[in-house]
């Protein structure tokens, strides 16, 4: 267990002007676990400006503790969770997500980066981020290193033209899924 | 993380087939249905933007090298979830009516699944001082997952959260049971 400071943290006043003895992480953390700082319960014990705000912070967290609770239990029922969860599965299992080959992921690529900083560039960072991505075994992308290969390649990108361009070649790699092996 | 929602999270990253999405789906989806109603999108929105961020969930699952985050990536794809709708739709959606004034002419009527006293006491806090609350104590998110899901210190989380709680204990003086 960590060992506490015995005396109260010094110097901690409120933008109120109210004097407190502990800082706000020591404060949650009592809250949360009071055996867990005997220095702090016992300070308590004296300290009666202390022992009223402890007093109103447990009656506000036992508040929205229940309130949250009721929240919670009022926002979806079972049977609504099960409609949603088939309605999920039939899109997962309709597939209409596209599966890209790694040829045909790195042509789209290319089609949007050439624009940006022309062709030759293009070329020069893909093949730069694809040697990066890839051991020296490999020289094949796919699903597992294709993750690799879009940050590599957005960070070059952001190197070369900047944050939104690397930006947008993130966003547009990581929205496609490559076949695996 | 409750230790169902855990063993889900842990089981479907192993191994991300149908059999173990529907235990995660099952564990996590009551929760984001709740975060896209108590920041008000009605029933049926709710419902599709849940079923759109699991969808993501389910694709881009592989992606998440660590199993630790799992809880902050799951809240950024629901906030994006919900900005992608407003972008999409251009306009802001159906807000939930949480001022405390007297009903006008105008006024909405309040969301249902919203106590009217926890209702009142979030249009009390500043903006980023009710979504910590929020989840913190609604979405049951831990101090640093909720530093990590909004992209702050954990400290200014934790300070945040201790003064929304001293604010609301001197204006409400809620008693102690």
């Amino acid at each position: 267990m960590q060992r506490k400071n015995s005396r109260p943290d010094s110097g901690r006043r409120q933008s109120d002007g109210v004097a407190e003895h502990f800082a706000a992480a020591r404060w949650l953390e009592y809250l949360d676990n009071p055996g867990a700082d005997d220095a702090m319960g016992s300070h308590m014990g004296g300290c009666e400006k202390c022992r009223g705000l402890l007093n109103s912070l447990i009656a506000v967290r036992t508040q929205l503790a229940s309130d949250a609770t009721c929240i919670r239990a009022a926002a979806a029922g079972p049977g609504e969770i099960e409609a949603i969860l088939e309605r999920c599965l039939s899109g997962i299992r309709t597939g209409s997500r596209k599966i890209w080959t790694a040829a045909e992921a790195m042509l789209l690529l290319s089609v949007l980066v050439e624009p940006i900083c022309g062709r030759g560039a293009a070329r020069r960072t893909i093949s730069l981020a694809r040697h990066r991505s890839t051991p020296p075994s490999e020289t094949v992308l796919s699903g597992r290193n294709w993750p690799l290969f879009i940050s590599n390649l957005s960070e070059t990108m952001t190197s070369i033209c900047g944050a939104a361009a690397g930006q947008l070649v993130r966003q547009a790699g990581f929205s496609m899924t490559l076949q695996e092996g | 993380m409750q230790t169902r929602e855990r063993e889900a999270v842990d089981r479907f990253l192993s191994d991300p087939c149908e059999e173990r999405f529907s235990d995660l789906f099952r564990a996590i989806a009551p929760r984001i249905l709740t975060w896209f109603r108590v920041r008000g999108c009605d029933r049926s929105l709710a419902e599709d933007l849940t079923q759109e961020v699991l969808l993501a969930v389910f694709r881009q699952a592989r992606y998440l090298r660590n199993a630790e985050l799992f809880r902050p990536w799951l809240y950024r794809i629901i906030k994006n979830a919900l900005l992608q709708h407003l972008r999409r739709t251009g306009r802001r959606i159906e807000t939930v009516q949480i001022d405390v004034a007297g009903p006008g002419p105008a006024a909405k009527q309040p969301d249902p699944l919203l106590p009217a006293e926890f209702a009142e006491w979030m249009a009390f806090l500043q903006a980023d001082e009710r979504e910590m609350l929020m989840l913190r104590y609604v979405d049951e998110l831990e101090y640093h997952e909720i530093a990590e899901a909004l992209g702050v210190p954990c400290g200014t989380v934790q300070w945040k959260i201790f003064n929304a709680k001293k604010k609301l204990a001197a204006r409400f003086r809620p008693q102690a049971e």
